[in-house]
């Protein structure tokens, strides 16, 4: 495992907290710049290269039959394998706007095509949600399940303002915990479900949710009216009938007390590395963990961490996200340059990939 | 003792009016100058039957009655001053200034709370006599000047806004908690409440609205409805303000000001078809009229942050614009509208804030849809057509697609929208930016004259460097004016001067092109007023009629004569210069009396407040200097002033001999 300080050219101000980093078709685009996409990059993303040491932003233009998303930050975001005739794509639901506000809208990103000099053309597609739409939120999680033979999304958590009646312009930007409803997204259709899971009584964002099959497994997260980050573990099965979905969970106390981690795949089956984050609202994350999930259930481990620099330690705040391939990239603020508030410092990351053992990226 | 000086002081004060004829025998002494017992004794019959008096007329308030008797004799004797004093004294005020023209001298000398009472400490010992209030007494002035203080009602009630009055100064983040997780909170800000603040700034004026209804004869009773509010925004960055100490989190080292000022009330009088106005601002483009409302600590190009601070301000506003307020103006409730203007921003604010691409877009225009080739094709005739709605409308189609065209088709079918607008702003051209836009344009035409650019063609960096030093020395020479890195307002002043091309043409070997620059210069001269004046018609009458012609023949002269210049491509100044004066003129009656100045001098007055006055913390001092801005643009407050310059000019003596 490596640690190596990134220098990025030319970019450093598009990257931002809560900006989302995507992987297709082993690529990696930057999703979630700062301010509104300006005319040199009118899509807001970016495809992401790593070389040398040195990071580099490309831009990336849509095909004609895309809409054009704004930039979000900290948006749900799930991958799907491809489905059918349905090629590998990502869901993005929700997140912030660079004018601030809530988005609820589900997006649909996919590549278009790949010409020649790997040049990327990406598509992107607003789907139309109906039936019992989850409201604008941020910070919460999609994820995707499997269950005979069909395949549906699942919301969950996530920050919300206030509702109308209650959000005043002297509160105008105080958030609060979605209630912990589970929603059900219908891929073909859009059709969306709203489930009580009775176990559930309190909210949480910033959480980490891994599925595998009909299972989700819903690792830490933070509660914003007890403003606590609780240790519990949840799992979350949905079983798609055919007469409706039916959801169960179960609750166990066997977690991470954890929010906003970055949660890299490790190996070719369901093997993750989750570090980065934080452990309380004054304190980072420094450990790091192995997480698995097989038939039997989940399986945390601690594993060591990477060689933090003093800079990455002695940062209040850091963000950042999966190259793929076992690498991740981190961003700190840069220390004692208070004026400009989009200065950071970013490394990379590398492990070994379980498996092929080729992890370090050339 | 010390008794006995001030007694013999206030003796010799009277005594010189009051000395009682001695009616022989024993030198009888003045009354003044008696021991208090003797006084006593003298005055005793008087005393008793004052005091009957006071019991069986006046509920046995003696104290009263001696001073009203003592009032009247200064007035029979037109001892008005002392009278005043002694009035004012009754009413609990003390002796000396008003206490508004002391909270008028504190603001207008940029005297912080500590500073003044220093100067009041200072001035009662060494001349005995103290003019001054104490602070305290600024204090409940100052209270009633700052939004908080009146009651007021909406009707309906504000959408999203909070109907508590008596509402101060507030953070500007409004609620954005600092947490880890979410993004964290990078700004300081501080303002007031839209609604509040507009109703201080209402009741600031409610002696002019008074005065306005008497001087067009209007019984109160038939106006207690139907005012309508004319304000105009303003919005700027003020680039840099780092200077000094610390405390409080790390925040960027820049601040945007957003202000408004209160241009015109205007009265529907039943009956009658047109509104009267009742109030206008005469200097709708001073820092006097310009009220803060939010200042923030953040770099204007922060998108987010920017928005965060302002949206509340927006939904503010949008509430306001659906609802009416009853005031309580010379006793009665009345009625007010209000119409709001976004006309004091920048071009750069204005794309910001409309979601338009940077003002190097092919979309040179924020009024029209006109491209740049467009725009240096036919340089007069555009109308205004851009709005917010259609802005709003423009970015969903933008985001949507829903024709599924290319990159470029969407962008020509959305002219250039493609961030979606957060604030509504009035088409119009920003003066001052106008001029330093069109100076740093004439400053190029003189360059490329100087060098013949219009024989030659491309020239190379090294020529370019050395007409534009040719240029530079001979304006330093005939101007007397230095060159500067950047265009700046007094620079295009100068430069835009006959004496400016007169010096120029000396450096141009050409006749012909001579008078080719000498008569755009004249065209623009003869043009500028019209948008610089705050009532063109009045001003300049002449000059508007011929607007459309003189901008007819500078358009004809920049794609003839210079077309080398002007060949498919023109600067978003001259386009706006050329192709909308006219049609706004007509529609607002004025172009400089919307512009920004008055907010940019602001900014020179944030910077001296926040070095004076301040309290040394980020978060306090922003208060401070929204507070001390407030008052310094009160008109009650500068009445007073201007009623007291000399007290002031004596103060500033004292303070800072
Ligand atoms: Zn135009």
């Amino acid at each position: 495992m490596t640690l190596q300080p990134v220098s990025a050219v030319n970019c450093a101000s598009l990257l931002q907290p809560g900006c989302s980093l995507l992987s297709l078709d082993g690529d990696i685009f930057l999703f979630g710049q700062k301010g509104w996409p300006k005319r040199s990059c009118p899509t807001g993303i970016f495809m992401v290269r790593l070389k040398k040491g040195e990071l580099k932003l490309r831009p990336v233009s849509f095909s004609n039959d895309s809409c054009y998303l704004p930039p979000l930050r900290c948006p749900a975001v799930a991958h799907l394998d491809p489905w059918g005739s349905d090629p590998e794509c990502y869901l993005i639901h929700g997140g912030r706007t660079p004018n601030n506000e809530i988005s609820g809208s589900l997006y649909l990103l996919n590549q278009d095509s790949r010409g020649s000099n790997r040049k990327v053309t990406l598509r992107c597609q607003e789907k139309e949600l109906v039936g019992e739409m989850p409201g604008p939120r941020f910070g919460h999680t999609a994820s995707v399940v499997y269950s005979r033979g069909k395949r549906a999304c699942v919301l969950f958590g996530g920050r919300c303002y206030r509702p109308p009646g209650e959000r005043t312009t002297e509160t105008w930007n105080c958030v609060m915990d979605c209630p912990p409803q589970v929603f059900l997204i219908d891929l073909d259709f859009g059709c969306c479900s709203s489930h009580i899971v009775p176990e559930l009584t309190d909210g949480q964002s910033f959480h980490v949710a891994l599925a595998r099959d009909d299972c989700i497994y819903v690792l830490g997260g933070h509660n914003l009216s007890s403003d606590t980050r609780p240790v519990r573990l949840l799992r979350i099965q949905v079983q798609l009938l055919l007469g409706g979905p039916v959801l169960s969970c179960d609750i166990m106390d066997n977690g991470l007390s954890m929010t906003s981690t970055i949660t890299v795949k490790s190996g070719p089956g369901h093997e993750y590395v989750v570090l980065g984050g934080y452990q309380s609202e004054t304190q980072k994350r420094m450990e790091c963990n192995n997480v698995v999930l097989d038939d039997t259930g989940i399986h945390i481990e601690p594993r060591d961490p990477p060689p933090w620099t003093g800079e990455i330690t002695h940062s209040r705040t850091w963000f950042g996200g999966s190259l793929g391939k076992g690498s991740v990239l981190i961003g700190v603020p840069t220390e004692g340059r208070s004026a400009q508030p989009d200065a950071h410092s970013f490394y990379q990351v590398s492990f070994q990939m379980e498996g092929d053992g080729s992890g370090e990226e050339a | 003792e010390e008794e006995d000086q001030a007694r013999k002081r206030q003796w010799q004060a009277y005594s010189n009016g009051y000395m009682p004829i001695n009616k022989g025998g024993r030198p009888r002494q003045h009354l003044l100058s008696l021991t208090r017992r003797a006084q006593k004794h003298r005055l005793r019959d008087l005393k008793n039957q004052v005091k009957t008096f006071a019991e069986k007329e006046e509920g046995g308030d003696i104290k009263s009655v001696c001073l009203t008797l003592f009032l009247l004799a200064l007035r029979a004797g037109n001892e008005h001053r002392q009278a005043d004093e002694l009035e004012a004294m009754m009413q609990g005020r003390g002796f000396g200034l008003h206490p508004a023209v002391c909270l008028a001298i504190r603001v207008n000398t940029f005297l912080s709370c500590s500073q003044y009472h220093k100067m009041y400490r200072t001035v009662k010992a060494t001349s005995g006599r103290q003019i001054f209030q104490p602070l305290h007494t600024l204090r409940s002035v100052e209270k009633e000047l700052l939004p908080g203080f009146h009651q007021f009602e909406w009707q309906p009630a504000l959408k999203n806004v909070s109907s508590a009055c008596n509402v101060g100064i507030i953070d500007g983040v409004a609620g954005w908690a600092a947490s880890v997780d979410d993004a964290p909170v990078d700004t300081i800000a501080r303002r007031f409440r839209y609604d509040a603040a507009l109703v201080a700034a209402l009741k600031d004026l409610e002696e002019d609205i008074m005065e306005g209804l008497k001087e067009h004869g209007l019984e109160d009773s038939e106006c207690t409805g139907g005012f309508k509010v004319v304000v105009k925004e303003s919005c700027d960055g003020m680039g840099d303000v780092s200077e000094k100490h610390g405390g409080g989190p790390c925040v960027p080292e820049k601040a945007v000001r957003f202000s408004f000022t209160v241009m015109s009330i205007s009265v529907q009088v039943e009956g009658r078809q047109e509104a009267i106005t009742i109030f206008q601002e005469l200097k709708p483009n001073s820092e006097l009229s310009c009220k803060p409302l939010c200042l923030m600590f953040v770099d204007e190009s922060d998108h987010e942050t920017l928005t965060a601070v302002l949206e509340p301000v927006v939904a503010e506003r949008n509430a306001m614009r659906e609802s009416r307020l009853i005031l309580s103006v010379g006793g009665l409730p009345r009625f007010f509208r209000f119409q709001f203007r976004g006309t004091g921003y920048d071009e750069k604010m204005v794309r910001e804030m409309e979601g338009l691409e940077a003002s190097g877009s092919t979309y040179i225009c924020t009024m029209c849809d006109s491209t740049r080739m467009e725009a240096s094709k036919n340089m007069v005739l555009h109308t205004i057509t851009r709005s917010h709605e259609e802005n709003l409308e423009r970015y969903e189609i933008w985001r949507t697609n829903p024709f599924s065209e290319s990159v470029e088709e969407l962008r020509d079918r959305v002219k250039g929208v493609s961030a979606k607008p957060f604030m509504e702003t009035q088409p119009t051209l920003d003066a001052l930016h106008c001029d330093i836009g069109n100076a740093t344009e004439f400053y190029k035409i003189f360059q490329d004259e100087i060098g013949e650019v219009y024989l030659k063609g491309n020239p190379s960096r090294e020529e370019r460097r050395s007409w534009r030093s040719a240029l530079d020395k001979q304006l330093r020479k005939k101007l007397k004016v230095k060159p500067v890195m950047r265009m700046n307002g007094n620079y295009a002043r100068r430069l835009m001067t006959r004496e400016a091309v007169e010096a120029v043409c000396e450096l141009v070997p050409s006749e012909a092109r001579r008078e080719a620059l000498k008569e755009v210069m004249e065209l623009y001269l003869q043009m500028k007023p019209v948008w610089r004046a705050s009532c063109p018609a009045k001003e300049c009458p002449d000059q508007v009629c011929r607007y459309s012609f003189n901008s007819q023949r500078f358009a004809e002269l920049l794609s003839t004569t210079f077309k080398y210049r002007y060949d498919g491509k023109i600067t978003n100044y001259l386009h706006k210069t050329l192709a909308h004066v006219p049609e706004i003129i007509e529609r607002d009656g004025s172009i400089g009396a919307w512009a920004s100045e008055g907010n940019e001098s602001g900014n020179k007055l944030f910077r001296r407040f926040r070095k004076m006055n301040a309290r040394q913390s980020k978060s306090f001092e922003l208060e401070d200097v929204l507070k001390h801005h407030w008052l310094y643009t009160s008109k009650y407050l500068q009445k007073f002033m201007e009623a007291h310059r000399n007290s002031a000019k004596a103060l500033e003596a004292t303070i800072d001999p």
